[in-house]
């Protein structure tokens, strides 16, 4: 069961569009027979032993299910681990307390040129869980987000730049005031609008940001650690043993729902603990995530990313925070030994399976070791398991994004909060489109 | 004081197919309901998921009359219609069964390919109504097809995605679309360089990502669109005529109204007309505050204001078929086109450049696929591929699928950048 508290604040145009409060309660299902999952969900609350029987009228009889190796690997924990409850709630708080602390940043945008239209939103969420299953497990736990985001176009002589400012936490008492860091967001934007070149496609040693470095590993290698993806491909699994060279050797890439990102995820929606997986280290593929049903079908250990966009959908193989390790190099280095290439500070999307693709908000030239006038690129892209073979450079700091706005889509589950980051990665040869 | 009552329900069970049988089955039934109330320029809304209580959502959304939520466009009023669109009265057990039908069929035929598929079949109802004499109500049954191909010796993860929806379960039109696919994927790959004509599903969201923005009515309206100021005038092909759709005909299979309560004529709304840029879509504040014309393209959760969203969009077909058109475009060539069959991800520059990167993409001639095409990254310039660049579309849908056009562009292949 989940019992969920969002709010929804946007303004545009110089009027307040939207000041939203919901709560509901809702449930999903599922049954298993030995043989397949039977999964409903409801919006009704009284309704979940209809729901139970009607599945279980569906399943087939099986005496021996408790003894389905499925069943076995399912964890059995009785814990409660709420942590924002009471004042820490968001539900706690006034409407009007969250729009004061949006429309904050208000003047400092209107006192800029350029800027055909902004928009800015916050948003909170407080997502209560409950599971219990048949086998005893029963555990409560909590995640909560809070957000501002404030998006802005600018333009000057034909030239656009479409950028954005976000800030991200989980509680009230850890909210700090970020004028500056906005205030230096839009001088970037202004610089990148008057003076960003074009540049000529090709092949490139690039840089990428934490935020950039933590997409790559989100769609380059996470995506494709997701067990569920080759589940049943004999190929596939062939080719992605455990054991394997699968990147270069300063490469190493985790996923942890157990820390306080946005991708927390205490226990998975089967009830698993979470923990820290690594998938990639120095270099060697030596894990990948799991549910119940695929760490049997890999004899392999659960590991916690078992997860459900919401009540609607089942839980299925998803990443939680998944960044990469930090490296040796400070940054000033890892440009310093580049002579023509780029460094990407932002992105506006990525997507990624075989190949993956970045398309960048705001980039830089490099050139001779020093960072130039900023450039604008349509796409960075490759084999992602090239590429992994191409970092030879990673810096000495980790951060991860924290951004509430972001989040994956995989099948028909979209907006599922993750988290990813890493420190500064430099590719020594990527197809940079332009 | 105008009080509108939105009600949605959701009846859905999907069946996930994995190594050829039925993985699992999920069933969802879901009731959402709001209750608007506008005032003064203000509206005020709260919404329920499950029981529907008017009475205590009324009292709510009064309250939420005093947040200052801005809306001064006038409410929808005198204007009735109810709607059936449903073709079958197939119930889950009869749904199961045809898939299981499928799974063989698919089995038996295709056993060098392993598929993943998710198949839903959907029962959904729209209800908008409000006290000045609005009432528009739909009930709508429908399948929704995912469809994953994988050739089973490929080191891809996937190798094709076809995604459609029918209104009655066609297992002969499922199977015949994998076939053509199949068929395809086993000839060997080529590699092309240059320019080539390129084939997109029309509803393609990384080739539309560009085509919403700019035709979206606030980034019209405030000056950021390519088109901005365009509006009458003859900016695209000829032979290019755009719909904002929500017409079954065009793969729509929604509510026949938008949130906001605006039908059109046929289901669809011209934005380009023979070339000629019409308006760009809209809802009805954005349609107030930039003096354009309404269009209906509202979007809301159940409980939230309805503003402007991604505007579901069609093209109209030719009167030509795939290999017409390529005759028509250029004297020499094959008389096929690249069907971006499993794109990984792409985007346009703030100038409208477009990159794809295409993981795999077939050639097709209208009726029959072959040879795939791996790894290459597909450029064009936006204004160009709706222009001189333009190739058109075919006259008959995708794979045979209805509804399922495709739109035919010149692009440029890039199998792999010199290093610099």
């Amino acid at each position: 069961m989940e019992e969920v508290f969002q709010t929804r604040i946007a303004f545009s145009f110089g009027n307040v569009q939207e000041m939203l409060e919901r709560r509901y309660i809702a449930a999903f299902i599922r049954v298993f027979d030995g043989v397949r999952w039977y999964y409903s969900a409801t919006s009704s609350i009284d309704a979940i032993q209809e729901h139970i029987n009607r599945l279980a009228s569906i399943a087939a009889p099986s005496q021996g299910v408790t003894e389905h190796p499925v069943v076995r690997k399912l964890e059995n924990h009785r814990e409660n681990l709420l942590l924002f409850s009471g004042p820490e709630s968001v539900s706690s708080r006034s409407i009007k307390e969250k729009y004061d602390l949006l429309s904050h940043y208000f003047p400092v945008i209107e006192n800029y040129d350029h800027i055909r239209y902004w928009m800015a939103y916050y948003i909170d969420e407080l997502r209560k869980k409950h599971f219990v299953s048949s086998k005893g497990a029963n555990i409560s736990f909590d995640y909560q987000k809070i957000g501002l985001h404030i998006g802005y176009e600018m333009s000057l002589n034909g030239n656009q730049v479409k950028d954005s400012f976000s800030y991200g936490t989980h509680a009230y008492r850890d909210i700090e005031t970020q004028d500056r860091k906005f205030a230096n967001t839009l001088n970037r934007s202004v610089d990148f609008l008057k003076r960003a070149k074009n540049i000529e496609s090709g092949r490139y040693p690039v840089i990428l940001s934490p935020f950039a470095a933590g997409i790559f590993a989100h769609e380059s290698f996470g995506h494709l650690s997701e067990s569920d993806t080759y589940q049943g491909d004999q190929a596939l699994k062939e080719r992605w043993v455990i054991g394997k060279q699968v990147a270069h050797k300063n490469l190493s890439i985790v996923d942890d729902g157990s820390i306080l990102g946005m991708g927390y995820t205490p226990f998975d929606d089967e009830g698993t603990k979470s923990r820290k997986t690594y998938l990639i280290r120095d270099g060697v593929m030596v894990g990948r995530l799991h549910n119940a049903a695929t760490a049997v079908d890999f004899n392999e250990n659960l590991t916690g990313n078992a997860r459900a966009t919401s009540f609607e959908y089942e839980p299925i193989v998803r990443m939680t925070n998944t960044y990469i390790e930090s490296g040796k190099k400070p940054l000033c280095l890892l440009i310093g030994e580049v002579d023509n290439g780029f460094l990407i500070e932002t992105i506006k999307s990525g997507f990624g399976s075989t190949n993956f693709t970045i398309s960048p908000a705001i980039a830089y030239r490099i050139r001779k070791g020093t960072i130039a006038e900023p450039v604008k690129i349509s796409l960075l892209t490759g084999n992602a398991f090239e590429t992994l073979f191409k970092i030879d450079g990673i810096s000495d700091e980790v951060s991860l994004n924290e951004n509430p706005f972001v989040s994956c889509t995989k099948r028909d589950q979209s907006m599922l909060p993750i988290d990813f980051g890493g420190p500064y990665v430099r590719i020594s040869e990527i197809d940079v489109v332009g | 004081m105008i009080k509108e009552v939105y009600i949605k329900t959701v009846d859905e069970i999907c069946a996930r197919l994995r190594s050829g049988a039925i993985d699992s089955t999920r069933s969802r039934e879901i009731t959402r309901g709001s209750v608007r109330l506008y005032e003064n320029g203000k509206i005020g809304i709260a919404g329920a998921l499950g029981t529907f209580d008017e009475e205590g959502l009324t009292q709510k959304a009064k309250e939420r009359l005093d947040m200052g939520v801005v809306y001064t466009a006038l409410p929808t009023a005198e204007k009735r219609e109810e709607r059936e669109d449903i073709a079958t009265d197939m119930d889950a057990y009869d749904f199961l069964w045809e898939v299981e039908e499928l799974l063989k069929e698919q089995n038996r035929q295709f056993p060098e390919y392993s598929f993943v598929h998710d198949i839903r079949y959907i029962y959904e109802t729209h209800h908008l109504k409000n006290v000045i004499g609005l009432d528009l109500s739909h009930k709508t049954r429908y399948f929704e097809f995912y469809l994953t191909v994988k050739r089973k010796d490929s080191e891809n993860v996937k190798d094709g995605t076809l995604s459609f929806k029918l209104p009655s379960f066609d297992k002969n039109a499922v199977i015949g679309a994998l076939r053509t696919l199949c068929e395809g994927l086993s000839c060997a790959s080529v590699v092309p360089e240059g320019k080539i004509p390129v084939l997109f599903f029309f509803d393609d969201f990384l080739y539309n990502r560009k085509l919403w923005e700019t035709l979206n009515g606030i980034s019209y309206g405030s000056g950021s669109s390519l088109f901005s100021g365009k509006m009458g005038e003859k900016v695209f092909s000829e032979e290019l005529t755009l719909y904002q759709s929500r017409s079954r005909k065009d793969q729509f299979f929604d509510a026949f109204f938008d949130m906001e309560g605006i039908t059109n004529p046929e289901d669809r709304c011209p934005l380009i007309e023979n070339g000629i840029l019409r308006m760009p879509f809209t809802d009805k504040m954005t349609a107030k505050r930039f003096f354009l014309p309404l269009t209906g393209a509202a979007s809301a959760e159940y409980d939230s204001v309805p503003s402007i969203d991604y505007a579901h969009l069609a093209y109209r077909p030719s009167d030509y078929s795939l290999l017409e058109l390529l005759r028509r475009s250029v004297s020499e060539g094959e008389g096929k086109a690249l069907i971006v069959l499993q794109p990984t991800g792409g985007d346009y520059s703030a100038d409208g450049h477009f990159s794809l990167r295409l993981q795999t993409g077939i050639w097709y001639d209208g009726e029959r696929c072959d040879r795939p095409v791996q790894n290459i990254t597909l450029t064009a310039d936006m204004r160009k591929m709706l222009g001189d660049d333009w190739i058109g579309v075919p006259k008959q849908p995708l794979f045979n699928i209805p509804g399922l056009f495709g739109v035919c562009f010149w692009m440029t292949a890039q199998p792999r950048s010199p290093s610099k």
